[in-house]
C-alpha cells in the first residue's frame, strides 16, 4: 500500500469513528437512567412522557390588593429562559425556595421595572396546569406548591439590613 | 477483495477529488457564524461563569472538572476561543489554529452547557468545526494560501478536499437520525407520529414560556386545537429524521433533505418559538451544496509542488480550470 492509500484509510477510519460516536448516544434510550451529553446528545426532550398537564416552577409577584403577576425569569439570572428554568426548579426542589424568593424580591425592588412597580411580595412556586385550560384562557393552576416567599423592600437600607440578617443566620 | 479495490469503490462517492475551495467555503461560513454567535454572547457567558456553583453539571469534555473553573480563567478561555476563531476564519496558521479552534469551541460551548441545561442546537456547529479543524480547509480563501501560493484560490485538487463535506453531511444526517430514534423509542413509540407528542411538546414549551414571563409562539397556540395538522407535522418530522441517512445516497437526495430540514426548523420556530440558530442560518446545510466540480474517477489529478502551485497536468498539458474539468 502506498503512503497516500494509508492516509486515505486513516482518514476514513477517523471519519467512521466520529460517526459512530455521534450515533452512540442512541443506546441511552434503551437504558433506565437516560444521560444526556454534549456535543454527543441523545435528545432526551423528545423521549419524555407527555401528559395533559404540566408542572412549571416559576416566580409570582403579588400586589397589595392580591393581584397576581407572573415575574420575568431574568430576575433570577442570565443564560436564557430554559437554563434559568432548570436552575430554578433544581434549587426550589433542593429546599432553597426562600433564598431564591429573597433574591428575586431584592431584584424587583432594585430594578424598578414599571410593570412590577406595585409588587409587594414574591413567591417561588411550582404549579400544575392543564394545557387545554391554560391555552383557552384560564391561567389558574390546578394546584400550587409555594417553595418560598419574600417581601419586596423598596427601601435600600431595609434591604441591606435584611441581607445582613440573612447572612448572620446562615453563618450560625 | 483487497484494500485497494475497496478504496477505489468508496473514493468517488465519499472522498472525491475536489477543489481546495470546497472545504474553504465551509470554513469561512462556519467561522463567520461562530464569530457572530460568540461575539454576541461573551458577556452572557461571563455572567454564567459567575453563577451558583451548585448548578454546575459538567457535560462533554468538561466532565474532567469536579467544580467550576475560576470565572476569570473561564472568561480567558472564551476570549482565547474568539481569537482562535478569527485565525481559523482568516486561515492563518491553520495547522495549529484549525484544531485549536475546534478544541476551544468544543470546550467553550460544553462549559456553557454545563450549567443545568444542554443547548442541543450547538451540537452540529461543534461537530462540523471539529471536522473542518482537522481537515486541510485553509488551502484556499486564506492568508496561508495567499502567503504560500500568492493567490486566494490556488488550483489544488485532492480527495482530502472532498472528504470534509461528506463527513459533515454524514454527521448532520446522524444527528437527525438520533433525534428521530429518540422520538419513536420513547413511551409513545410509533404513536408519536399521531402528533399527540408534538402537540404536548408545543403545549409544554408554551406553558413554560408564558409562566416564566416570556411569550409562547402565537401560531402554536392558534393551531393547538388542530390535531390533524400536528399529525401531519409529526409524520413530516419523523420522515425527515429517520430517512436522513438516505441524504448520503446521492447529491440530489442530500439537497432535498437539507431543504426539508431547513424548512422544518423554520416551521418549529414559527409554531414553538424555538430558535435553532445554526440550522436556521443555513450554514449547517452548506455541506450538502459543495462548491466546485469533482474530478471524475480516473481523471488525472493536477500535480502540485511543495508550495501548492500546479506544476503540470500529465494529460491536459494545461492548468486546471473549471472549463477544463469534466461536467
Amino acid at each position: 500500500m502506498t503512503t497516500e492509500e494509508q492516509t486515505k484509510l486513516a482518514a476514513l477510519a477517523v471519519s467512521a469513528a466520529l460517526l459512530a460516536a455521534v450515533l452512540a448516544p442512541v443506546r441511552q434510550h434503551f437504558r433506565e437512567n437516560l444521560r444526556d451529553g454534549f456535543p454527543l446528545s441523545c435528545y432526551p426532550m423528545f423521549n419524555a412522557e407527555r401528559q395533559k398537564h404540566g408542572f412549571v416552577t416559576h416566580l409570582v409577584g403579588y400586589e397589595a390588593d392580591g393581584t397576581r403577576r407572573i415575574l420575568h425569569y431574568s430576575y433570577l439570572g442570565t443564560g436564557g429562559l430554559n437554563q434559568v428554568r432548570r436552575q430554578l426548579r433544581r434549587l426550589a426542589l433542593a429546599g432553597r425556595g426562600g433564598e431564591l424568593a429573597l433574591e428575586v424580591a431584592d431584584a424587583v425592588a432594585s430594578r424598578s421595572r414599571k410593570a412590577d412597580a406595585a409588587v409587594v411580595r414574591v413567591d417561588v412556586v411550582t404549579g400544575r396546569y392543564d394545557y387545554a385550560q391554560f391555552f383557552s384562557g384560564n391561567r389558574t393552576p390546578k394546584s400550587e406548591v409555594v417553595h418560598g416567599s419574600a417581601e419586596v423592600l423598596r427601601d435600600p437600607q431595609a434591604r441591606a439590613l435584611r441581607a445582613g440578617l440573612v447572612e448572620m443566620d446562615r453563618s450560625k | 477483495m483487497n484494500v485497494r479495490s475497496v478504496l477505489a469503490g468508496i473514493e468517488p462517492h465519499f472522498m472525491p477529488a475536489a477543489p481546495a475551495l470546497r472545504p474553504a467555503v465551509l470554513r469561512v461560513a462556519t467561522g463567520l457564524y461562530t464569530a457572530r454567535y460568540l461575539g454576541r454572547r461573551v458577556k452572557m457567558f461571563s455572567r454564567i461563569h459567575r453563577g451558583d456553583a451548585s448548578m454546575f453539571a459538567p457535560v462533554g469534555p468538561c466532565r474532567i472538572l469536579k467544580q467550576p473553573l475560576p470565572p476569570r480563567m473561564a472568561d480567558a478561555l472564551v476570549w482565547a476561543e474568539v481569537a482562535a476563531n478569527a485565525a481559523y476564519t482568516a486561515g492563518l496558521g491553520y495547522r495549529v489554529t484549525g484544531p485549536l479552534h475546534a478544541a476551544l469551541l468544543t470546550w467553550t460551548l460544553s462549559y456553557r452547557n454545563s450549567w443545568s441545561m444542554v443547548f442541543h442546537n450547538d451540537n452540529n456547529l461543534v461537530l462540523h468545526t471539529a471536522v473542518l479543524g482537522a481537515a486541510p480547509a485553509a488551502d484556499a480563501l486564506s492568508l496561508d494560501a495567499l502567503l504560500r501560493s500568492g493567490t486566494l484560490v490556488p488550483r489544488r485538487y485532492g480527495w482530502q478536499y472532498g472528504l470534509p463535506a461528506t463527513v459533515m453531511s454524514a454527521v448532520t444526517a446522524c444527528t437527525y437520525l438520533v433525534s428521530g430514534v429518540a422520538k419513536v423509542s420513547g413511551p409513545m413509540g410509533w404513536k408519536w407520529a399521531s402528533g399527540g407528542g408534538l402537540r404536548s411538546q408545543v403545549a409544554a414549551d408554551g406553558l413554560r414560556k408564558e409562566l416564566l414571563g416570556s411569550h409562547a409562539a402565537a401560531l402554536g397556540l392558534k393551531l393547538y386545537e388542530r390535531k390533524g395538522l400536528f399529525t401531519l407535522l409529526a409524520v413530516g418530522a419523523l420522515v425527515i429524521e429517520l430517512a436522513a441517512p438516505l441524504a448520503l445516497a446521492n447529491r440530489r437526495l442530500g439537497q432535498a433533505f437539507a431543504v426539508a430540514a431547513f424548512g422544518m426548523h423554520w416551521g418549529i420556530h414559527a409554531v414553538m418559538g424555538i430558535r435553532f440558530r445554526y440550522n436556521q442560518s443555513g450554514v449547517m446545510y452548506l455541506c450538502f451544496f459543495p462548491v466546485g466540480r469533482t474530478l471524475q474517477k480516473g481523471y488525472p489529478l493536477p500535480h502540485c509542488n511543495a508550495s501548492g502551485k500546479v506544476n503540470s497536468l500529465p494529460h491536459l498539458q494545461t492548468s486546471v480550470s473549471r472549463s477544463s474539468l469534466p461536467h
